[in-house]
């Protein structure tokens, strides 16, 4: 094994790369991203403008794109944290290379699924009536305080372990740098120099929020779902619903944090940190969440439909042999079925087939989410005539400009962040080879 | 003597008179006095309880049995006024106990009434009473003892305790440091943090007082807004502040001044003429106002009328649809293209019924004044400074026509004080159609 010293060396210039070097082709991504993100805010112009009237929305199918938008990235937001809480939590030493982008993704899908209930108002400007004349009996107001809460605790448990490596980067970047970078890494690097009293602070206060964010991410997916599951309505009338989008949740990060590695791991060089036991030890986290997802669904479907009340039938029709039956059977095959079946096979076993089990996995799952909101409001409350909802042009658009804003988002962070977790990889690495060589990370000195 | 004696008898008639006249002169007008002695508010139910006593202004005694009528500013879809909260007596001294339960939370006015009798002036006095919380508390649902709100603020105070306790240690990070600097972004993330406790805290804590049907100072409803798929109404949006209500009456003038309303009806409910065309959806009303129909309905070119122009009358007939039954409507957007025959319709109005509209609306001028006379057939078709005023078979034309509809081409709107019942203009209406017959 290489000293340990060359090791960091190595890991240290890999990690500064992005922050260094600006590609051509990443200006065309921005660009890109960017025009895409516009033609969104001018679609949602058009919809403050002209009013909620310009969606396919209307008054028996009062949600759709928009909240499927929101439940699928507050979901894609259990990537992070809850993945890198449980791993740090059960001391999974394979962990340290992948939970900054883990937490970053968190972060970031957080944002823009927030985002998405405020252009899901037809009055956006009366947004601030949900803190004057909110009152706890309503599941909005849960929301509202288990998001806050949740993104809150994010940032910060985004930010904790992140202190020692912004250090890094300020000691790098001290000389030759711009004066906006040199001041803009000190500020966030709180005077870091890894004295003994700074490393007790630290390390507490990671030990308190490791565990605290597991309770918090878990309250706010289920919150999530009782916005449904509190409503009268046949296809939300369900006591499981919180379990259900939590593993729902759990699934599908995963799965976004399988495809956000492979791409960063291409763009910037990490294979030699993101190996395949990383995919591989992801892809069994995945195989194992679709077996719990695959068990909800089995609890859900057969108790529901073995009874097939009145309101049921209309639903299990919809879903199973009608309209809605050709996507609905590719979330259960394609998203529940394919992709841990991927992992079955010992052949498939490769980063590259286990990268299109996440894509299935986020397929499958983006489905699932629009079939709940879409497909428990249109089965009818009275004996009317169906309601039908298409999404226009102005949803697909904002919708595509959500996604666009959440890449951008990431693609901005790694220019100007550690994406790797430098300090807690040298320590583990520390650890496993048993060097007590002294480190230079963080310590004022400039190796 | 007996002049005497009749003296004597007036007397006696004064005296009597007098002395069953003083004590009503005591509470005789302007003599009343009341106290407002006290205001309570009660436990859960947030009772209000006033106490008032009705004196003699002049010497004070306690006066029994004043009718005492309690009443409070209301509002109600725009219209403000009072209403009577309820009566009460007062009792034998003179003190009068009135309890009521305030729906709406703010500050009221409530007015008190003190009658004493028929030809006593009444008195009254105004107190301003402020209520809140929360006032009405349903009786539905399990009430488990114990359990509350306060446990979600509990729990969430908790959490955020603990990661205060987190945030307090990314401030140690910043002290521990070499430079001992003390100021740092990790204060500023402390502040932050604090806030954003103390914000989800007193939302929750103050949630029982926030409900909106209690709050009502500075909430507003939102405009009723008409939602359907097809539906092209464009508002009301941020931006383009369109109510509504200006929008169908937009829609209405158009179907009115371009003669829709002549076969269709005023309020497009249909007539002897024509169906109704309220429930035709936004893609056959263009291709009939496009094309025509061969019972008589004519062709409009963009010229004529413009998209716009067809929006509006859309967005007119669609708040229209609310009135009038889809029955109504069915040989206008089906029927009459598939099947040539001719809608059924009832006799047309004769001369004598206009007459009497005539009558009742418009006689009262138009026969004494000069100009247009309302008192005959004759005078009826061919009188007035622009006669004739009546184009038989043609009520577009028909300058009274389009004075009573206010889309007229001269002079001003009939009758000046407003418009006819539309009961009465299609009357009008469906006898010029019908070829205007004495």
């Amino acid at each position: 094994m290489e000293p340990l010293r060359e090791w960091q060396e190595q890991l240290e210039e890999t990690t500064l790369g992005p922050s260094r070097t600006t590609t051509p082709a990443y200006y065309g991504l921005v660009a890109f991203l960017l025009a895409v993100l516009g033609w969104g805010i001018y679609a949602y112009y058009i919809q403050v403008r002209d009013g909620l009237v310009v969606t396919g929305m209307n008054d028996r199918i009062s949600w759709g794109l928009y909240i499927t938008m929101f439940v699928f990235f507050i979901g894609i937001s259990h990537a992070g944290t809850l993945i890198s809480a449980i791993l740090r939590v059960s001391n999974a030493t394979w962990r340290t290379p992948i939970t900054r982008m883990a937490e970053f993704i968190t972060v970031v899908a957080l944002s823009t699924g927030a985002l998405f209930v405020i252009v899901d108002l037809g009055r956006p400007d009366r947004l601030m009536n949900v803190l004057v004349y909110g009152r706890w009996q309503s599941p909005i107001v849960w929301d509202v305080v288990a998001v806050t809460t949740y993104l809150t605790a994010s940032l910060i448990y985004l930010y904790l372990p992140m202190i020692p490596d912004l250090a890094f980067f300020r000691d790098r970047f001290a000389n030759g740098s711009s004066r906006i970078r040199r001041v803009f890494y000190r500020v966030l690097a709180l005077d870091w120099a890894g004295t003994d009293r700074q490393k007790h602070s630290l390390h507490r206060a990671i030990a308190v929020m490791m565990i605290l964010i597991i309770p918090i991410a878990v309250s706010v997916h289920t919150v999530v779902s009782w916005i449904f599951a509190m409503t009268l309505r046949e296809a939300w009338n369900s006591t499981i619903f919180g379990f259900f989008f939590v593993a729902g949740a759990i699934y599908s990060g995963i799965a976004t944090l399988i495809i956000v590695m492979a791409i960063l791991r291409k763009a910037y060089r990490l294979e030699r940190y993101l190996t395949l036991t990383h995919f591989l030890n992801l892809g069994y986290l995945l195989a194992a969440m679709a077996a719990v997802m695959i068990y909800a669904n089995i609890s859900e479907y057969v108790t529901t439909g073995f009874k097939l009340e009145e309101g049921g039938e209309f639903l299990f029709r919809q879903l199973f042999v009608a309209e809605f039956a050709p996507f609905f059977w590719f979330y259960l095959i394609g998203g529940l079925l394919i992709p841990p079946a991927f992992m079955l096979v010992k052949r498939m076993r490769r980063i590259g087939a286990i990268v299109t089990a996440a894509v299935f996995v986020d397929l499958g799952m983006w489905v699932e989410r629009y079939f709940i909101v879409v497909t428990g409001l249109r089965a009818p409350l009275l004996p009317y005539e169906p309601a039908s909802y298409a999404p226009t042009w102005v949803e697909w658009s904002i919708t595509a400009g959500g996604f666009a804003l959440f890449a951008l988002l990431i693609t901005v962070f790694v220019k100007f962040f550690p994406i790797m977790a430098v300090w807690e990889m040298t320590e583990e690495r520390k650890a496993t080879t048993g060097v007590a060589e002294p480190t230079s990370v963080g310590s004022g000195e400039t190796p | 003597m007996t002049r005497r004696r009749a003296l004597r008898g007036l007397l006696l008639v004064v005296v009597v008179a007098l002395s069953t006249l003083g004590p009503a002169g005591i509470a005789a007008a302007d003599h009343l006095l009341v106290d407002v002695t006290g205001v309570t508010r009660g436990g859960d139910r947030a009772d209000v309880e006033i106490r008032a006593v009705v004196r003699d202004r002049d010497t004070g005694d306690p006066i029994p049995d004043v009718v005492m009528v309690y009443y409070s500013d209301a509002e109600f879809a725009g219209v403000s006024g009072e209403v009577e909260l309820g009566r009460v007596l007062t009792d034998d001294v003179g003190v009068a106990l009135f309890a009521f339960q305030p729906t709406v939370s703010g500050t009221h006015a409530i007015r008190i009434e003190a009658i004493a009798g028929p030809e006593i002036q009444p008195e009254s006095v105004s107190i301003p009473i402020t209520v809140g919380g929360q006032l009405v508390r349903s009786e539905a649902g399990v009430d488990i003892p114990g359990f509350g709100g306060w446990i979600v603020t509990a729990i969430i105070v908790l959490l955020w305790a603990i990661m205060l306790l987190a945030v307090a240690r990314v401030v140690g990070v910043a002290r521990g440091g070499p430079s001992g600097s003390r100021l740092s972004l990790a204060e500023v993330i402390a502040a932050v943090s604090l806030l954003v406790a103390t914000g989800l805290t007193v939302l929750l804590v103050r949630s029982p007082d926030t409900h909106a049907n209690l709050n009502p100072e500075g909430y507003r409803r939102t405009v009723v807004a008409y939602t359907e798929a097809d539906y092209l109404y464009p508002g009301p949006g941020l931006l383009a502040d369109v109510s509504a209500e200006q929008s169908v009456a937009y829609g209405r003038a158009i179907f009115m001044s371009r003669g829709c309303a002549g076969c269709h009806g005023v309020d497009a409910a249909g007539a002897a003429t024509a169906s109704s065309p309220a429930h035709a959806s936004r893609e056959w009303l263009g291709q009939v106002v496009r094309s025509g129909l061969p019972g008589g309905m004519p062709s409009y070119t963009e010229v004529d009328l413009s998209e716009e122009d067809l929006d509006a009358i859309y967005v007119f007939l669609f708040a229209a649809r609310a009135i009038i039954p889809i029955e109504d409507s069915r040989p206008a957007t089906t029927t009459s293209t598939t099947s040539p025959q001719p809608v059924e319709v009832d006799a047309p109005p004769t001369f004598a019924d206009v007459a009497e509209i005539f009558e009742a609306n418009c006689s009262a001028c138009h026969g004494s004044l000069g100009g247009w006379d309302a008192s005959s057939y004759e005078t009826v078709m061919d009188s007035g400074d622009n006669a004739p005023v009546i184009v038989p078979g043609d009520p577009n034309l028909s300058l009274l026509a389009q004075k009573i509809t206010a889309v007229q081409t001269q002079g001003a709107q009939m009758p000046p004080s407003g418009l006819m019942s539309t009961g009465d203009i299609q009357t009008i209406i469906d006898w010029i159609a019908a070829g205007a017959s004495p």
